[in-house]
């Protein structure tokens, strides 16, 4: 399990702006909180690593998100999860 | 108070977080629910700064059963205000990679075989005690404000051997050689506040939305309040910080001497420098002759008047500019006018751009030099500000002086004053410190890979918290010739296998970031302080104790520098009732908070260059205090944000307005330096047809020995590559993705193009990080440096690009 609470900064379009918030709150892996202008506040939760750094890819390819910052993670993994993930790339071969 | 289960406690807790920095900045009130932990959970929250770059955010660590289990952005730290760039929130996950190296290691029979730390504390001190004047220790900005302490007092007053460097002399010793020629002193006058204050910032070579994430939102945040910032980048490449800038400025490698001296002639043409403040605060500055053919002129420079200063940029003309940048003349005007502006407040920002350069002292005082010249110096949001990559290369290296040339506290190994001091603060007799520098550090690793007979004076060389293997300059003369070489002898403290272990013969586990105490220094100047919080892994232990258990050791053996005056141990430590605690034992080490009596005795050096720090306790208290921290009357500490400035600066004469009290000339004046432009040492030619840079990428952390080992990481930024202009590979036909040979007079690399990529090379350049320890581009790099700070150039040098049959 992956938890991250983030901020997600806003086109400062109007138009651009309500199209990403459309889109973000269509994302099941988003619980949107409370928007302060342009800046929404968020969680995401994600099931593995791989996943939470495609959600943070597919983020930033949303029309009107500029900028996305992380504010907490949970690195609720244990050591031998990561190590196997490890195992299957080439970092260190 | 909720009391709620694990993962809806843990969703609150990142909700809280995300809503508090979301709201910050913001006009609404915030009340937020108070949470209880999960029943049964023992998890903790504890400060601590970033592990990685010099920014110096703060996280909160969440602890459970001796494990980081959560991150989380500081909301109390006034740097990073509650946010973290990608590399921050994963910081936790450097600790465990699967292969953390848990024991001591001795190559015997050409293998690595495990060996106890009692066999390798003795080898070590054999080694040194066999011959001391051949040992070499090369350090790091990443060492602890204690670990640089204790290996800085360990060779330099136990030793009397001045062979410490450290790898800052890689990153930002032009900086520190740059500020010293202008204002007699280190580090930069400003801080991170002028980032919210000033009305443009100039990136002089410094791509910060990757390399300083956090400071980069800072600045571009303001836009989304509705502020008005114009950002130029100035630049050899496109990069990320391009996308945000209203002008984007690329110029040819060394242009930058060039634009600096362009914008002091149009000040001057234009009659729009301020006058008043050069006539009440500037001297000028020009090189002297040089002694002999082979010595430079003088770092202090021959004095020169402002009419002569104003005839030497006379000829940088904005056309004469353009041709020797490519940046046009127009764009040069406007440079000039924005610095005669007195109603706009500027902040130049950079970083390796301008400090891995061969006129890296050059570039760094004409940039102070532009800002002096036109009074945008000492206001909020005026400043001319260097970056460093390091965590500590600051706090432990430029503070500490553990450079080769250096003492504690801004002293020099040369000046008998600062010896005579450094022997009393440091209680051994006098004379115990040599008075002939060191060897800086592509000379330390020049002589460990050269024949002793043949004039390789270094013999054995420790390594701690860094890893030359993949940064020395020129690799395989610089590092890997070590190989054939039976009677030098390589130790390396780290906390993973890198390419520094992978020659070394003794090889020692270290504790990392919170597994041991600890105390860094960031950019700012602000001294941070950080507690144990989890056990390191297996027989893993701090580097400063296995500085300290050396030279236990060697005192053992009778070596008699390892005694102070008082013929107790350098390291002799008691407790409260007087009784010695025996801390070269690891099982006592944390009886006594080791770090606290290293920063004490440190502290007492900091007075003289006025970079006064607070007792230890109180950066237990706080996230960080910008020194010089000044004692109130009412007991409390006030730290300081702009030097030399009478509003901020309780140095600063009643009156004065401002007074640079380190001044060169010693009449309270910076410098305001002519240097000349100069083409760089090696050029493309027809056999080396393109410039190479090297750099960094946001994901990983300079060689990734730490940041590759984080799955997400690593996923997102795999491999190394070369970014090559789009013109150019078309004109080659070469294909995106394709593998290429990059090849120098030195080595060569077989790499994967990447065209359009994250950023874009002009024309003729090829762009390489070097985090990649599969794909080292310092095979193929230039070991030339800068004359005064012996940086070298990673930035420049001519390669080719062969298409594989
Ligand atoms: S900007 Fe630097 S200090 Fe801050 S979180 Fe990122 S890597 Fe860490």
């Amino acid at each position: 399990m992956a938890v991250s609470g983030i901020v997600v900064t806003l086109a400062s379009d109007p138009g651009l702006a309500e199209q990403a918030m459309a889109a973000l709150s269509a994302d099941p892996r988003l619980t949107l909180g409370e928007r302060f202008g342009l800046r929404l506040a968020a969680v995401a939760e994600t099931d593995s690593p791989r996943a939470d750094r495609d959600l943070w890819d597919q983020l930033h390819a949303i029309p009107g998100v500029v900028h996305v910052d992380v504010t907490f993670v949970a690195l609720d993994q244990p050591a031998p999860e990561l190590a196997r993930e490890m195992e299957n790339t080439d970092a260190h071969a | 108070m909720l009391t709620l289960d694990r993962r809806t406690f843990v969703k609150s807790a990142a909700m809280t977080a995300a809503t508090t920095a979301a709201a910050a900045g913001s006009a609404s009130a915030l009340s937020l629910p108070v949470l209880s932990q999960p029943e049964g959970s023992s998890l903790k929250w504890n400060k601590a700064p970033c592990r990685f770059c010099g920014t110096g955010c703060h996280v909160m660590v969440g602890t459970e059963n001796g494990r980081v289990v959560a991150i989380q952005g500081d909301q109390k730290a006034d740097v990073n205000k509650g946010l973290l760039c990608v590399k921050g929130y994963h910081v936790g996950l450097i600790l465990y990679g699967k292969d953390r190296l848990t024991t001591p290691m001795l190559r015997k029979d050409g293998k690595l075989v495990p060996i106890s730390w009692d066999e390798a504390i003795a080898t070590i001190a054999k080694r040194i005690a066999d011959s001391p004047k051949t040992f070499a220790m090369y350090g790091s900005g990443q060492w602890t404000i204690g670990e640089g302490c204790a290996g800085n007092k360990f060779m330099k007053a136990g030793l009397g051997n001045n062979h410490i460097d450290g790898n800052p002399r890689l990153c930002m010793a032009s900086a520190v050689t740059g500020f010293l020629s202008t204002f007699g002193v280190d580090e930069p006058p400003g801080v991170y506040d002028d980032l919210d204050a000033c009305d443009v910032a100039i990136m002089w070579g410094n791509n910060m939305a990757e390399m300083h994430p956090v400071l980069f939102s800072r600045l571009i945040d303001r836009r989304t309040r509705g502020e008005k910032v114009m950002v130029i980048d100035m630049t050899t490449r496109r990069t990320r910080t391009s996308d945000h800038a209203e002008h984007v400025l690329l110029f040819k490698p060394h242009g930058d001497l060039a634009i600096a001296n362009g914008i002091a002639h149009l000040l001057i043409k234009n009659g729009t420098y301020d006058k008043d403040f050069v006539a009440k605060h500037c001297n000028f500055r020009q090189l002297g002759p040089k002694p002999d053919e082979k010595t430079p002129p003088d770092m202090l420079g021959a004095p020169m008047t402002f009419e002569e200063y104003a005839k030497a940029v006379e000829p940088y003309t904005p056309e004469k500019v353009e041709e020797l940048s490519g940046i046009p003349a127009e764009k040069i005007r406007l440079l000039g006018e924005l610095f005669g502006r007195r109603d706009i407040k500027i902040n130049s920002l950079w970083c390796m751009g301008m400090n891995q350069h061969t006129r890296g002292t050059a570039i760094n005082c004409l940039v102070h030099a532009i800002h002096l010249l036109s009074g945008h110096f000492g206001k909020p949001g005026d400043a001319s500000t260097s970056l460093t990559g390091q965590p500590s290369a600051c706090g432990t290296v430029r503070e500490c002086g553990t450079l080769s040339h250096l003492l504690p506290g801004g002293r020099l190994v040369a000046n008998p004053d600062h010896r005579k001091h450094a022997e009393e603060f440091w209680n051994v007799p006098e004379g115990r410190i040599a008075p002939k520098p060191g060897y800086h550090t592509v000379e330390m690793f020049k002589r460990f890979n050269t024949p002793t007979d043949q004039g390789g004076d270094i013999t054995t060389l420790w390594v701690q918290v860094t890893n030359p293997g993949q940064t020395i300059p020129n690799l395989e003369r610089n590092f890997r010739k070590k190989k054939g070489l039976a009677d030098k002898f390589l130790i390396v403290s780290d906390v993973y296998p890198t390419a520094t272990t992978e020659l070394a013969d003794l090889i020692l586990p270290s504790a990392m970031w919170v597994e041991k105490n600890g105390m860094y220094g960031n950019s700012e100047r602000r001294t941070q302080q950080w507690f144990k919080l989890v056990p390191p892994p297996g027989d893993a232990r701090d580097d400063c104790w296995q500085t300290i258990a050396v030279s236990h050791k060697l005192l053992d053996m009778g070596v008699e520098g390892m005694k102070g005056k008082d013929g107790k141990w350098i390291f002799h430590t008691t407790d409260a009732a007087g009784k010695e605690v025996p801390i070269w034992d690891w099982a006592h080490y944390y009886d006594t908070n080791v770090d606290e009596r290293l920063f004490e005795e440190y502290r007492a050096f900091t007075r003289m260059k006025h970079k006064d720090l607070a007792p230890y306790q109180e950066y237990v208290k706080s996230r960080g205090l910008r020194w010089p921290v000044i004692q109130q009357p009412d007991g409390s500490w006030k730290e300081t944000r702009w030097r030399f400035s009478e509003f901020d600066d309780t140095y600063v004469a009643k009156g004065k307005g401002f007074q640079f009290y380190h001044s060169v000339t010693k009449d309270d004046k910076a410098l305001v330096w002519f240097r000349p432009h100069e083409f760089p040492p090696e050029m493309p030619d027809k056999d080396f047809p393109f410039w190479l840079c090297t750099g960094r990428v946001l994901e990983h952390w300079h060689t990734g020995t730490m940041t590759r080992r984080v799955p997400q990481l690593h996923r997102a930024m795999p491999r190394a590559y070369v970014e090559m202009n789009r013109e150019d590979a078309k004109r080659l036909g070469v294909q995106n993705g394709e593998v290429v040979t990059i090849k120098s007079r030195r080595g060569e690399l077989d790499l994967p193009v990447w065209i359009g990529g994250r950023g874009d090379p002009k024309p003729g350049e090829v762009f390489v990080p070097f985090f990649d320890e599969g794909k080292l581009i310092n095979q193929v790099t230039l070991d030339e440096y800068d004359p005064y700070s012996k940086q070298p150039d990673y930035k420049k040098c001519a390669v080719t690009v062969l298409r594989k049959a």
